[in-house]
């Protein structure tokens, strides 16, 4: 019988080509459902660098003092006030003018009017700017990095 | 006996494809971790220390005169600092910088201060003098020093080093 078919060689070349192009499928569509990856330093994600900060604050008086200790830059900080009734949260840079046009660099510091400050628990929490494929984002870092008033 | 004839993949073709399909999922993994490795730190080591050996307020010409002398005496050397001041007596962290209130004995910059020479373990560093132009009622000096990490001269900062120290300034009568 003479039959004809691929010759092995072509089969295994076409075998691994459509694996490849397999996989590259599942990557495109795996990396559009997770979310995008944000760095700082140097390609390390943006949330180790979020505990790698370190910051001292003092609320008297309506006058909240800020500084930066480590030397991670802060770019912003959001306040976090509960109470009974809830929490806000607001961000110090859209609230206040004095607050540095770039963040707290390290040993940079911060000292501002900031009302309503009053509450069971009051937490400072650190947002950073980091990079990602389509520019420069901030993340806001976790609750248990956050500075406890 | 019956010959049987199935047909299936042949084994070499089969042990490329497993490999090949390691290799792929090996390579989508990385890329989804590598930005999870921790990078070297940027931490200043547990031995640096510098405490203000002698400080003094004095009144010159209706102007402030801040002479500090800074010790190092811990067990790397120190390259300078960063030094904030308050001035109202309620204010608990000084956030007033006054690097640029700098007269002599060390050389400012963007909000650092950096020693004339870097400041070794057991040394006193050269009097620094400042003018203010409003009393102060404390200063916080935060050391600093560089440190060369992949390649980098890197600034870091050593915030539990801090020293605070009180300051007494006349009175403008």
């Amino acid at each position: 019988m003479k039959k004809k078919g691929v010759s092995p060689i072509i089969a295994t070349v076409l075998l691994i080509g459509m694996v490849i192009a397999l996989a590259l499928i599942i990557f495109v569509w795996m990396k559009a459902l997770t979310k995008e990856t944000i760095t700082k330093f140097e390609d390390e994600n943006i949330e180790l660098a979020c505990d790698k900060v370190k910051f001292q604050a003092d609320y008297n008086l309506n006058q909240l003092s800020v500084l930066n200790s480590g030397s991670v830059p802060i770019y912003d900080i959001k306040v976090k006030v509960s109470s009974v009734e809830g929490s806000v949260l607001r961000s110090i840079r859209d609230t206040s003018q004095d607050w540095p046009r770039f963040g707290l660099n390290s040993g940079g510091t911060f000292l501002g009017t900031i009302t309503g400050l009053s509450g069971d628990e009051v937490k400072l929490i650190p947002v950073l700017l980091g990079n990602s494929e389509t520019g420069k984002k901030t993340v806001t870092c976790d609750e248990r990095v956050a500075y406890t008033l | 006996m019956k010959e049987m004839n199935k047909k299936g993949v042949s084994e070499m073709i089969g042990y490329v494809l497993l490999i090949v399909g390691a290799i792929v999922m090996a390579g989508i993994v990385y890329g989804w971790m590598r930005s999870y490795v921790p990078r070297e730190t940027v931490e200043c080591p547990d031995g640096v220390s510098v405490f203000i050996k002698e400080s003094s307020c004095t009144l010159e010409n209706s102007k402030y005169i801040l002479n500090l002398n800074i010790t190092n005496n811990g067990r790397f050397n120190v390259d300078g600092y960063f030094i904030k001041a308050t001035n109202n007596e309620s204010q608990t962290i000084a956030t007033m910088d006054i690097s640029n209130n700098l007269l002599s004995g060390a050389n400012a910059d963007a909000g650092i201060v950096l020693f004339a020479s870097i400041l070794e373990p057991g040394k006193d560093a050269r009097t620094t003098i400042y003018q203010l132009d409003k009393k102060i009622f404390s200063i916080e000096v935060l050391p600093l020093m560089y440190e060369v990490i992949d390649g980098k001269n890197t600034l870091v900062t050593c915030g539990n080093a801090k020293v605070k120290e009180k300051i007494s300034c006349p009175e403008i009568y």
